[in-house]
């Protein structure tokens, strides 16, 4: 079987390269059963294209951004919300508990996860540093189309945040349609939004992640053996692509300081702010059944018995 | 008859000029809101590029009925009248194939798209938006039809 | 797909079936083959409502129309005559100029032949110039301007260069030094076949009168301002391309029905619904070929006509001139973003190891890419200008053919002549 999988990233990046490297020992270790078929790029339309296409199953598989599944299930949105995590470990010990439930809830609605992969923390990035809501309430902030998380967040810090889809934002930022963004490092050096932000606030906002999903009609096409060798190989390369990222991302960050970026410390009452903003948004969030909430306020938990732990 | 067609060439102008009008506006409140007020109202993008895919495709379906159509109009040039009318028949019945056949298989994927609960933003479901491509591709379809019957007879057929 | 099914829609193509309808059937047919469910149409089309950049054509379209039925052609060629009239070819190089400004915001989407074209081929029919040079003359502009920021797609080319791990960094910045000289020689050559041309119009014994200028200026008030709240506007950073073509769409509207009042109440909703019915024309054809480019993308058809044009070259001269005439056709067949997102990946690397520098090989891509909108039997802007001319195609293919050969020297002296792009980057 050929397993057709499309993504809005690029060909040529290393995280396509891992997923191709993946895909030629799947097909060597099933003896060329299981082929895998990139779409990179965006050739095949934005997330929701991709979606619909594999609906009426022209793709099979998908690598997208997990706040595209959010119709598909809340539990996808788990990672995402405002100010969850303030280190990569708190993410990592996390994961190990919370994956299973977003690849269990996916696979209620026909979806087999293959790999959840780590974006990186978002920052704000803006022309001027942006330390407290009233400081963010002078500029005019881009979101991403769609993203309610990101909106809800703005809104309720009293920003009218701007959303344009991704392919405005460099042109909108060089006219000043838009001053401040929310991205992670490595995104904004490729993207070269960061030749035109000054500031770093160095306050992480939310992580970001995506996700590898496969049409399980499709996948159960393939032999039980088969799929354990497809699973677990991108098991693998998931992991790793998450070291890489980390270290793409630690990368992206020496790069933003050489090119003359600052990083805007933050006070511990400016950070308290902030994350008293979020509760408010989390509950907001909670009322439009963005995610599910039982579960959120048990990672929410684990996250505090871990801050409290020596 | 042909009350019914006329009614429904009027309905077709009136909503297309309703549309670029509600375009235009919106487009203008816009910038407005972002360069004034500051910020922006999230709806009224994605419900504008909406808005291009409908007023395109009715645009399309009344360059249909004045037969407007992109074409290489090559054997009605140097073709005579014999050729002419077999080639219009033949090319008029195989657009109204295409049209007819896109239609349909549109028709099923808005029927996938409202048991699915697509949603295309905010809360707006996606199927009523894009009820409008099986619409216009099966009228295209009828009306290409028609013409091509009026074509083969040589007779003037309203659609 | 079978050579018969190809040639049995080449013919149905040519013997007139609506262009839409032979690339929507080749995309279904192609679907058909592979297996895919043809409901993939319908995701296709829909696409067209997730493009933001095509706001601007219903809107640029619209103001386009507009102002070709009101006097404003009329009194930009009594302006331009007032200050231009004593140059040889000044409206002509007004016209070309004014149409690269206009495409390098609009991407080239067709865009610019419609809303300027309106204006400028009677424009030119009054001053004395030949039809067939009118016609070529806008035809051709309607892509000119691809290599001057802001267009989106040099910008595209950038991002997606950016992503390929390249030794080489490409930033768009750069991308936008680098076009300025290969834009203004295409824009140059243009302006000297435009004056030469003039040579035969009777001399405008005119010269500069001030009385008569300011007569024009006056006369133009209301328009006047348009190129710089619109320029001015996406320059001062207050608004994008979509929203410069809804502010003169606004603008237009209020000026030529309330203000002037040369477009009646009445004439409006047929104003308006000619000009959907050219958006219609032009969206339909982009829809389906959206999705023939996706189905061409699924077979990996792209990639086959490549690696066997890569099987015969042995050296750099030779991919060059071979690239030259693959980009041609494939400008002729693709939207330029689909170009871009399908080949720049599988091009851009082998290019680099025959010792092409990316930002050169970017500039040398939408230089082809530009004039592959007009190449004959099949570029968009043939039929766009067809149709809104309303003058069969195969006038335009003899109007623009001296145009085209202008544009193909240039073509080669940029592919062959890398410091052209790369004089202003380093
Ligand atoms: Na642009
Ligand atoms: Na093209």
């Amino acid at each position: 079987a050929t397993l057709k999988i499309a993504t809005l990233a690029p060909d040529g990046t290393s995280w396509m390269k891992v997923m191709r490297q993946a895909a030629a020992d799947i097909k060597t270790e099933t003896e060329g059963r299981v082929k895998i078929k990139y779409f990179p790029g965006g050739v095949q339309g934005s997330d929701k294209s991709v979606l619909r296409k594999m609906r009426i199953g022209q793709l099979q598989g998908g690598a997208v951004a997990t706040g595209s599944l959010i119709n598909i299930s809340p539990a996808s949105q788990i990672y995402n919300l405002p100010f969850t995590f303030r280190t990569l470990e708190e993410v990592r010990a996390i994961r190990e508990e919370f994956d299973p439930y977003i690849v269990s809830e996916l696979a209620k609605k026909g979806y087999v996860v293959l790999g959840i992969s780590e974006a990186g923390f978002a920052y704000m990035m803006s022309d001027e540093p942006i330390r407290t809501s009233d400081d963010a309430r002078k500029q005019k902030v881009w979101v991403p189309e769609g993203d309610l998380i990101g909106e809800t967040t703005f809104e309720n810090g009293g920003v009218e945040p701007i959303s344009l889809p991704l392919s405005d934002v460099y042109t909108s930022l060089q006219t000043g349609l838009i001053d401040t963004i929310v991205v992670n490092a490595s995104s904004a050096i490729a993207l070269q939004w960061h030749t035109k932000v000054n500031y770093v606030t160095d306050f992480p906002l939310l992580f970001l992640t995506g996700a590898i999903i496969v049409d399980q009609k499709a996948f159960r096409k393939i032999s039980t053996e088969d799929q354990a060798v497809v699973k677990r190989i991108m098991a693998e390369a998931f992991a790793s692509m998450d070291a890489q990222n980390e270290k793409d991302e630690a990368g992206a960050r020496d790069a933003l300081a050489q090119n003359g970026i600052e990083f805007v410390e933050l006070s511990e009452e400016d950070k308290q702010a902030w994350e008293e903003l979020a509760t408010g948004v989390v509950d907001e969030l909670a009322s439009k059944e963005i995610y599910p909430v039982e579960v959120f306020k048990r990672l929410q938990q684990r996250l505090e018995e871990m801050r409290q732990e020596p | 008859m042909k009350q019914l067609v006329q009614w429904l060439h009027r309905l077709e102008d009136s909503v297309l000029v309703l549309l670029l009008l509600a375009m235009i506006i919106l487009a203008g409140y816009d910038i407005l809101a972002r360069s004034i007020f500051g910020g922006g109202v999230s709806w009224i993008p994605p419900l504008l590029r909406v808005m291009v895919l409908w007023i395109g495709l009715l645009g399309a379906l009344l360059a249909t009925r004045s037969r407007e159509h992109i074409s290489i109009d090559l054997i009605s040039k140097l073709g005579g009248p014999v050729l002419n009318r077999i080639a219009s028949t033949v090319t008029l019945l195989f657009a109204a194939v295409v049209c007819g056949l896109v239609g349909w298989y549109s028709g099923q994927y808005v029927q996938l798209a409202f048991e699915f609960q697509d949603i295309a933003f905010a809360d707006i479901p996606a199927w009523p938006l894009q009820l409008i491509i099986p619409f216009t591709f099966g009228l295209m379809g009828l009306r290409f039809f028609i013409q091509g019957i009026a074509a083969a007879t040589g007779k003037e057929l309203t659609a | 797909m079978s050579i018969l099914v190809t040639a049995l829609l080449l013919l149905l193509a040519l013997a007139g079936a609506p262009l839409f309808a032979v690339i929507a059937a080749s995309a279904m047919w192609g679907f058909f083959q592979t297996e895919v469910d043809l409901q993939v149409m319908a995701v296709e089309i829909y696409r067209v409502a997730e493009m933001p950049v095509l706001i601007a054509i219903p809107l640029f379209t619209f103001a386009g129309y507009l102002m070709g039925e009101s006097k404003a052609p009329q009194r930009l060629v009594r302006i331009t005559d007032a200050f231009l009239g004593w140059m040889p070819g000044g409206l002509a190089i007004v016209a070309l100029a004014a149409c690269a400004l206009f495409t390098a915001f609009t991407g080239a989407s067709g865009v610019t032949i419609v809303a300027l074209g309106a204006l400028l081929v009677p424009a030119l029919k009054k001053a004395g110039y030949r039809e067939n040079f009118n016609l070529g003359l806008v035809t051709t502009s309607g892509s000119l301007g691809l290599l001057f920021a802001p267009s989106l797609p040099l910008i595209l080319y950038g991002v997606i260069a950016q992503q390929m791990s390249l030794e080489t960094p490409v930033s768009i910045d750069d991308l936008f030094l680098a076009g300025i000289l290969p834009g203004l020689l295409m824009l140059t050559a243009l302006s000297l076949y435009s004056a030469w041309q003039s040579r035969h119009l009777p001399k405008s014994n005119h010269t500069f009168d001030r009385a008569e200028a300011w007569a024009a200026i006056k006369d133009s008030a209301w328009e006047i301002p348009l190129p710089f709240v619109v320029l001015g506007g996406i320059y001062g950073g207050f608004f994008a391309v979509s929203e410069a073509a809804a502010i003169t769409a606004f603008y237009v509207l209020i000026v030529t029905v309330i203000i002037r009042r040369e477009i009646t109440f009445t004439q409006l909703p047929v104003v308006m619904r000619d000009s959907m019915k050219l958006v219609g024309a032009i969206l339909l054809i982009l829809a389906v070929s959206l999705a023939s480019t996706n189905y061409m993308i699924d077979a990996g058809v792209p990639e086959k006509v490549f690696d066997t044009i890569q099987a015969h070259v042995t050296d750099g001269f030779t991919f060059l001139l071979l690239l030259t005439i693959f980009l041609l056709i494939l400008g002729m067949m693709l939207d330029i973003f689909s170009a871009i997102v399908i080949m720049i990946p599988i091009i851009l690397p082998i290019a680099v190891q025959y010792g092409i520098h990316p930002i050169h090989l970017g500039i040398l891509f939408l230089a082809n890419m530009q004039l592959g909108y007009f190449t004959p039997p099949v570029g968009m802007n043939l039929f766009i200008a067809s149709f809104r001319f309303n003058k069969p195609v195969m006038t335009l293919y003899r109007a623009t053919l001296p145009f085209f050969f202008i544009l193909l020297a240039t073509v080669l002296i940029i592919t062959y002549w890398p410091g052209l792009s790369l004089l202003l980057v380093e």
